[in-house]
């Protein structure tokens, strides 16, 4: 357990390293979320409702993808397609470590941090921009969301490693990467609230993994949409299905790794 | 004419940020940052004449590189006066620029996933070298080399001597004034280390340009160089003939005995009392034959540097 | 800078571009389609989002559905046109480390176009056909009339555009220089960037007369769209393109103070 407590201590420190790119990702994270605020405030701001969400709904909506975006897509397993292709995945490796719970691990260091932070800039956003929110009363939504936020840490965990994983059999692994980020900032609902789209797209989406990540937890706290439980199904499915492939490719992969030496 | 290098009390420190071990150490280190000033070069003083082929030595971290990429104009002093060529290089003026080169053995500037020849290609568009001087200088420098077989083989795929041959070909298809060559031999195999010093004689003899060489393989500096400077943690400790270095430093010589059996002892004797020493050995011992040496250059610097 | 330099210039950076492009197939083949299928997937999916929310609020701080996918289609336009030159940006902190920079700073030619403009990409200049057409498309979509007038707007726009992004490239890149650290800045750019482009009038009394007349992202998009829309003088693009040229100066004195405290990587 020790050394896995030492692995979160030195990623935490790894932030602190860089300065200006610490200050610079801090406030990146305000700004990804003043654009969507802006945008709802001139359209919604004075009133009236859109798909039926008026302004306080789209703010809870807003806020909470930001506070769920810390803490599902904060994540150091981006870099393993990296650690494969230059070789530094042997050193973890040569240790008596388990590569999985040492990427958990860095990748638990991260949620962490993001969270902290998160906690300081949303009380002060909304200091400064006084948004309406709406605050879930009943446990039970609070207590699947939840349940719904925990499955989709391990489903962007998993298909962070899947990605990686690709680097076993290739040495371009940034464009996939690329177009997984262009996807998931439409598919997982940071965008917008997925329902404001029209049904079959909806459908469509909701057949894919990346709406869990989190429309779906959010969707669960606001309580207000009676099919989503039928959602929570699916992501269940798609958490356990993902756990087999991953450990299928991972399991493919290392034999190349292996024989080629690295 | 003015020396074509000139180094006048020239000074370069860095800052470097410190921080305390541990989790509350890289926290605290995010608002206040401790820096400490490391003196890389200081306060240094040289000329250098047209066609000169100078070494520059000393231990890794001693200054040798910071004052080349000075020299070339990429790092600006923090106090003193370079000027090379008549110019001051760190206004990187273009027609100083084209006069010039410099090799690192341990960077590399040819493109990696590409024959060495589309290198080459780019250093002609960006020198703007007229066409038929570019095919001539570059059948020189293929053939003075003898790497004309791996041309067209992709940068990644050739073994570090034959890279390092064909980062010469990019950093001379100009057919620069000044060279400076930071450690061109590391890393190399013997045959590939005496390939690359054979070259550097014959280039320096052809085109008469100034070379500066550091290396710390004094067998590249024994070969190449007449003049050295020894430079140590920043300082220049001696700069002059490579034979000087011996009569200066040199506290001691070698007196070499060859006995009856024909077994060889060598014996350690300070340069004063080298008369005595030699006529107690003789005393002492049958002797066939007897030499008295100079010690080795490496010795020597070895011993310089060991002092401090 | 006189014709000679001119040709030797274009010379090098067409040589880059095709250098660049052969690396690129002899390094990552299925790059190019997951890399161009992700680009468009981005623009149509920022179309959706427009479309999705305006045609059910119908207006959007005073503009309608037509003029906001205007302004947008606008934006990506300019910036897509003017950032194809500047991809070495994205490069740049790996060309420090590994030395690289070094022999851009040794090199006869400008260290920052050597820099920035070493990696244009073909392909990205193919997208910017379709990019093309969208323009036109939602031009002709706002009711506005194409004329020259309304070209030559858009031209003129797009020096101060193509000055304001370059004083922004070299100022990330002078970060890079002095800090090493340079990946969230680009990133925050980015982000920074894509207020442009949606009208600049939504970000409130604070914020838009930041982004129009301190760092004028406004000239992205939002300003010619105002001139096209007869909603301000034309005569505002001297004023920015102005803005720009000073902009482009501190960008280039920062650069100057920031390359004397450059280290080079050590070896």
């Amino acid at each position: 357990m020790k050394k896995y407590f030492s692995i979160f201590t030195i990623t935490l420190q790894e932030y602190f390293t860089y300065r200006l790119n610490f200050v610079m990702w801090r406030v990146r994270q305000i700004f990804v979320f003043l654009i969507p605020f802006f945008i709802w405030r001139a359209i919604l701001g004075s009133g009236g409702a859109i798909y039926g969400y008026n302004f306080p709904a789209i703010m809870t909506y807003l806020f909470g993808t930001t506070i769920l975006n810390s803490m599902v897509m904060g994540s150091r397993t981006a870099d393993l397609g990296w650690m494969i292709n230059s070789g530094y995945l042997t050193i973890p490796l040569m240790k008596p470590l388990s590569v999985f719970r040492f990427l958990m691990t860095r990748d638990a260091a991260d949620k962490l941090f993001n969270l902290i932070f998160i906690m300081v800039e949303v009380p002060l956003l909304i200091l400064i921009f006084h948004p309406p929110v709406f605050l879930q009363a009943n446990f039970s939504f609070i207590l699947l969301s939840i349940f719904s936020t925990i499955l989709a840490i391990f489903i962007y965990f998993f298909i962070n490693v899947l990605f990686g994983a690709l680097a076993f059999w290739s040495r371009d692994i940034w464009a996939p990467r690329f177009l997984l980020m262009v996807v998931m900032s439409f598919a997982t609902g940071s965008m917008f609230p997925l329902d404001m789209l029209p049904k079959v797209w909806q459908t469509v989406l909701l057949a894919t993994p990346f709406p869990y990540l989190l429309y779906v937890p959010l969707k669960l706290y606001l309580g207000q949409d009676p099919t989503i439980v039928a959602a929570f199904a699916i992501q269940i499915f798609w958490t356990v299905a993902l756990f087999i492939a991953t450990k299928y490719v991972w399991g493919r992969g290392m034999r190349v790794y292996e024989a080629e030496g690295r | 004419m003015a020396p074509t290098i000139i180094v006048d009390s020239v000074s370069k420190s860095y800052q470097v940020h410190k921080k305390s071990p541990g989790l509350w150490g890289s926290l605290s280190s995010l608002v206040k940052r401790e820096y400490t000033d490391v003196q890389a070069v200081r306060d240094i003083s040289f000329l250098i004449e047209e066609g000169e082929l100078v070494g520059f030595i000393g231990p890794n971290g001693a200054g040798k590189t910071t004052t080349l990429k000075m020299l070339s104009g990429l790092l600006y002093p923090s106090a003193g006066k370079v000027q090379v060529l008549g110019s001051d290089p760190w206004e990187r003026k273009p027609e100083f620029l084209r006069q010039i080169s410099l090799v690192m053995g341990q960077k590399n500037q040819l493109w990696w996933d590409l024959p060495a020849e589309e290198s080459f290609r780019l250093a002609r568009d960006i020198y703007n070298i007229p066409e038929p001087v570019y095919k001539k200088t570059l059948s020189n420098l293929v053939e003075m080399l003898n790497i004309g077989d791996v041309l067209n083989v992709q940068v990644r795929k050739l073994s570090l001597g034959q890279r390092m041959k064909a980062e010469l070909v990019a950093a001379l298809i100009h057919s620069p004034k000044v060279l400076f060559l930071d450690e061109p031999t590391i890393g190399l195999d013997v045959v590939m280390q005496k390939a690359m010093r054979d070259f550097i004689r014959e280039y320096n003899k052809h085109f008469h340009g100034s070379i500066i060489l550091t290396s710390h393989y004094m067998d590249d500096v024994k070969e190449l160089c007449r003049r050295v400077i020894v430079i140590d943690k920043g300082h220049i400790m001696f700069d002059g003939l490579l034979a000087d270095i011996v009569k200066k430093y040199a506290k001691n010589k070698v007196i070499e005995i060859t006995l009856e059996d024909g077994s060889k002892k060598e014996e350690e004797v300070p340069r004063t009392k080298v008369a005595e020493a030699t006529a107690k050995i003789l005393s002492k011992y049958t002797v066939v034959d007897l030499t008295v040496k100079e010690p080795e250059i490496e010795d020597i610097v070895r011993e310089m540097f060991g002092k401090q | 800078m006189n014709l000679q330099t001119l040709k030797i210039y274009a010379k090098v950076w067409l040589r880059l571009t095709a250098l660049q492009f052969q690396q690129q197939v002899a390094n990552a083949r299925a790059a190019a389609a997951f890399l161009i299928f992700g680009k468009v997937f981005r623009f149509v999916t920022a179309f959706i989002f427009l479309f999705v929310i305006v045609s059910q609020a119908k207006v959007l701080a005073g503009y309608n559905l037509a003029q906001a996918v205007f302004v947008l289609a606008l934006f990506n336009w300019g910036s897509s046109l003017t950032q194809l030159f500047f991809r070495g940006v994205y490069q740049f902190k790996q060309k420090v480390e590994d030395g690289t920079f070094d022999f851009y700073l040794l090199s006869p030619i400008s260290e920052l176009f050597y820099s920035l403009f070493s990696y244009t990409d073909p392909l990205d200049a193919m997208l910017m056909v379709p990019y093309t057409v969208v323009l036109g498309w939602a031009w002709v979509n706002t009711g506005y009339p194409v004329t020259a007038v309304g070209i030559i707007v858009l031209m003129l726009s797009l020096v101060a555009m193509a000055l304001f992004v370059f004083s922004v490239h070299v100022f990330i890149l002078g970060i890079g220089v002095k800090y090493l650290e340079v990946d969230n800045t680009i990133m925050l750019y980015h982000d920074l960037e894509r207020m442009a482009a949606y009208p600049i009038d939504i970000y409130g009394k604070y914020i838009s007369p930041f982004l129009t007349y301190i760092i004028p992202f406004a000239v992205l998009a939002t300003i010619p769209a105002k001139i096209i829309f007869g909603q301000i003088n034309p005569m505002m693009l001297l004023i920015f393109v102005s803005l720009s040229l000073c902009e482009t100066y501190l960008a280039l004195r920062f650069w100057r103070y920031s390359l004397k405290d450059y280290t080079s990587a050590s070896s």
